[in-house]
């Protein structure tokens, strides 16, 4: 207990008060100029910490969604081609319907056999459809198409897999041979889609109803395979819709979690700087007071 | 009793109090000095032969008026121990929280930009090249990202470095001033002891050498040992940095590499030595003890745990992009994505092997298509996994932080304790002008009572002269 006090320790005392609530007040500016609660590590270093924590795995899924915004682009592009394989095999049916009779004559054979190698043509485009520079059948390998001129496949076996979110990946491609079918040397009807389509002209140019008929049943099977590609890629689709979903709303959760934590709560920062601002206005006043008088004020 | 004795009563009356007069304008001169201790007259009743009047014919040993038996120092030894005490350890508390202070401001997390936002933009790159593995401007954009990561390595370590080299030259200036000081001290306690030893009044030479040796303990920790005729020894560690007149000056060397993990370092050990015989100096703290903990402790285990974070980074990429083939799958296998020699956070660079060379980053498996990005997909995700550069990092950044809180909240106590303790001291060395004031006024009525006093003797014999003898 100071019974005595000293000008100097008085003034010291004063002073030091003066500073600490300066310094408080400073703080609390500080906070309500930056908005952040957390301005350093040490401000807090469990949430600063935790802070960082969130901001990582915020950083991460930001890129998960920009993979999912690839796999979209894919599964959109790849969709657009199949319907189109799906319209012209539709096309090619119709045209061995009519050229499943006997009453077509040698012109009217070629014509419909010209129509088919037409379709066979359409399809090899589709088949050859691309998004950003790469064809979309080929698997991994580069180059500009997946199929040439004469149907050849050039493309490998190749998966596209793109993570979505922490351990799931989702492969957004089909490879040429999954979707057309395998190449068959041997025998071109059970070959992949070109080279049936290409015995398939023949067979009807030459007026070969019995392969005709059989090649009805061969069109019927790549439908369904192209079919069969296209509801894969659309259950796909719709798990990435899920998947997006959900990283959308993580991201939501997570972005308020580090606000929470960083930010300041306006009103409460306002009424604490106020607090601390009437504390240091206080240690002024009471120091002018407290300086002043002296017994040299009443002595004559 | 001889009428004229009365006179000197007076007299010693008059001298005394101008005297105390004197002493209080000292008082009120010094009132702001820092370090001053307020002197008190003190008196007593006058006895002896000195002051008795040659024409006292029947002497007396009493009434003899009044006697100045010392200017007191007023000064509490054992609240000087205390107060310095704690002057080091606020002093030390504060510059350890200045240092951890620098390191905190080498890492300003949380945020986007710094360390932590650079690995993940630079995992981030990977991924979305591998999205596109044909595309050049993308690969680009990971060395980029990986330049970019490495230059924030690099520019950590060379603040941390320069912090180190700051701290030295601080602690070598430091050192300098205990010298000084040290000498200041032993010169001034041969004065004061040539004054006591002559009698003189040694309180302003003491109060000089107070402050001194304040300043010397403030900046070392040092105790305070008072010896014969008001000198001071300053002992640090037990042996003496100021004996009386002599001092053993102190040095600063560097001692070798730090004790593993840390010496792989740049960096040496500093060692505070005696000049004289090389032998280490033990138990010395405030400032300096403050300095040589921020430059043998607390700087160079930061900079360890940086190195660490960048040889996880090479290891953990390098391991991955080895598994991987670039564009050319005959050329580009095996590759080291950074240069894998002699890593630390100040050296980290692109290897040779991608710098430049965009098309020879990993994106695909051995033996995969050439559209593959399945490598560059798995580096992506690297950055998640348990013992990622990233999470080594936040385990540092948090380590940091309560370090440096733990530093903030021990200054801030310590230097209270430190004000506390000086206003101890203070209120019973300080000078207070109310009570100087209310000295004054007292003395001046003592003084002006003893002239009173000799006028009326005066008076008295004026009767006795004058009114008689006609």
């Amino acid at each position: 207990m100071i019974t005595r006090i000293a000008s100097l320790s008085g003034a010291r005392t004063m002073l030091q008060s003066i500073q600490n609530a300066n310094s408080e007040l400073f703080r609390a500016q500080e906070q309500v100029t930056t908005g952040r609660r957390i301005n350093r590590v040490s401000d807090n270093p469990a949430d600063a910490v935790s802070s960082l924590n969130q901001r990582a795995t915020l950083r991460r899924l930001e890129q998960y969604s920009r993979n999912a915004e690839e796999a979209t682009s894919w599964f959109d592009a790849g969709d657009a081609a199949l319907a189109d394989v799906s319209d012209r095999l539709a096309g090619v049916r119709a045209t061995l319907v009519q050229a499943n009779s006997a009453a077509n004559d040698v012109t009217s054979r070629a014509a419909l056999a010209n129509q088919i190698r037409a379709q066979r043509e359409s399809i090899l485009l589709a088949s050859n459809a691309e998004r950003g520079g790469r064809p979309l059948f080929a698997g991994n390998a580069a180059g500009a198409a997946a199929y040439d001129a004469n149907g050849v496949y050039l493309g490998d076996n190749g998966a596209v897999n793109l993570p979505i979110t922490g351990g799931v990946t989702l492969q957004v491609n089909r490879t040429g041979p999954e979707i057309f079918g395998v190449n068959n040397p041997g025998d071109p009807t059970q070959g992949d889609l070109f080279q049936l389509l290409g015995a398939l002209a023949t067979a009807v140019e030459t007026g070969d109803t019995a392969a005709i008929s059989a090649g009805l049943g061969q069109v019927d099977a790549a439908t369904k395979r192209v079919a069969t590609a296209q509801v894969q890629l659309g259950s796909r689709a719709s798990q990435l819709e899920d998947l997006t979903n959900s990283l959308e709303d993580s991201k939501v959760s997570l972005k308020s979690g580090i606000s929470n934590k960083e930010n300041i709560d306006f009103a409460e920062a306002v009424i604490n700087m106020k607090t601390r601002e009437a504390a240091y206005q206080a240690a002024i006043q009471a120091t002018a007071k407290v300086i002043q008088p002296s017994l040299m004020d009443f002595l004559r | 009793m001889s009428s004229f004795s009365t006179l000197n009563t007076a007299l010693s009356g008059l001298q005394a109090h101008k005297r105390v007069i004197d002493v209080i304008g000292h008082n009120i001169s010094n009132v702001n000095t820092e370090g001053y201790s307020r002197r008190q007259v003190l008196l007593e009743p006058a006895t002896g032969m000195k002051i008795a009047s040659r024409f006292d014919t029947d002497f007396s040993w009493n009434n003899l008026g009044v006697n100045i038996a010392g200017v007191n120092r007023i000064r509490d030894q054992f609240l000087d121990v205390k107060a310095r005490a704690s002057l080091a350890s606020s002093a030390s508390a504060a510059r350890l929280d200045s240092v951890l202070g620098g390191v905190e401001g080498t890492f300003p997390e949380p945020s986007d930009t710094a360390i932590a936002g650079q690995l993940s933009a630079f995992w981030n790159a990977f991924s979305d090249a591998a999205n596109q593995p044909g595309s050049i401007p993308q690969r680009a954009a990971v060395l980029a990202q990986a330049s970019n990561l490495a230059a924030s390595l690099n520019q950590a370590a060379g603040s941390l470095q320069t912090q180190h080299t700051d701290l030295s030259s601080q602690l070598t200036m430091g050192v300098d001033r205990v010298n000084t000081l040290a000498q200041q001290v032993a010169d001034l306690n041969v004065q004061i002891r040539a004054a006591s030893v002559a009698g003189m009044d040694t309180g302003d030479l003491a109060d000089e050498r107070d402050r001194l040796v304040d300043q010397l303990t403030s900046l070392t920790g040092a105790e305070v040992r008072p010896i014969e005729y008001d000198q001071v020894n300053v002992m640090l560690g037990g042996s003496s940095l100021v004996s009386a007149g002599r001092i053993s000056p102190l040095k600063v060397t560097t001692s070798g590499a730090f004790p593993a993990p840390l010496d792989q370092l740049q960096v040496q050990q500093t060692q505070l030595q005696w000049a004289d015989d090389g032998y280490p100096v033990a138990g010395f703290g405030g400032d300096i003890g403050g300095l040589v903990q921020g430059l043998n402790d607390v700087i160079p285990r930061y900079m360890h745990d940086l190195d660490t974070v960048a040889q996880t980074l090479v290891t953990t990429v390098n391991t991955i992009h080895n598994n991987g083939q670039g564009q050319d799958a005959l050329n580009d296998v095996n590759l080291d994505f950074f240069d894998p020699a002699g890593v630390t956070a100040a050296t980290i660079k692109l290897s040779s092997d991608v710098d430049g060379q965009p098309s020879r980053i990993a994106l695909g498996a051995v033996g995969g298509g050439a559209l593959d990005g399945s490598i560059g997909h798995q580096m992506g995700a690297a950055g998640g996994l348990a013992n990622s550069p990233d999470a080594i990092h936040r385990a540092m950044i948090g380590r940091l932080g309560v370090e440096a809180q733990a530093a903030t909240t021990r200054a801030s106590t310590q230097a209270k304790f430190a004000v506390e303790a000086e206003n101890q001291r203070t209120s019973v060395s300080g000078v207070n002008l109310d009570e100087e004031m209310t000295n004054l006024v007292m003395s001046q009525r003592a003084y002006e009572s003893a002239a009173r006093l000799l006028s009326a003797v005066d008076e008295m014999l004026d009767t006795l002269i004058n009114r008689t003898a006609v």
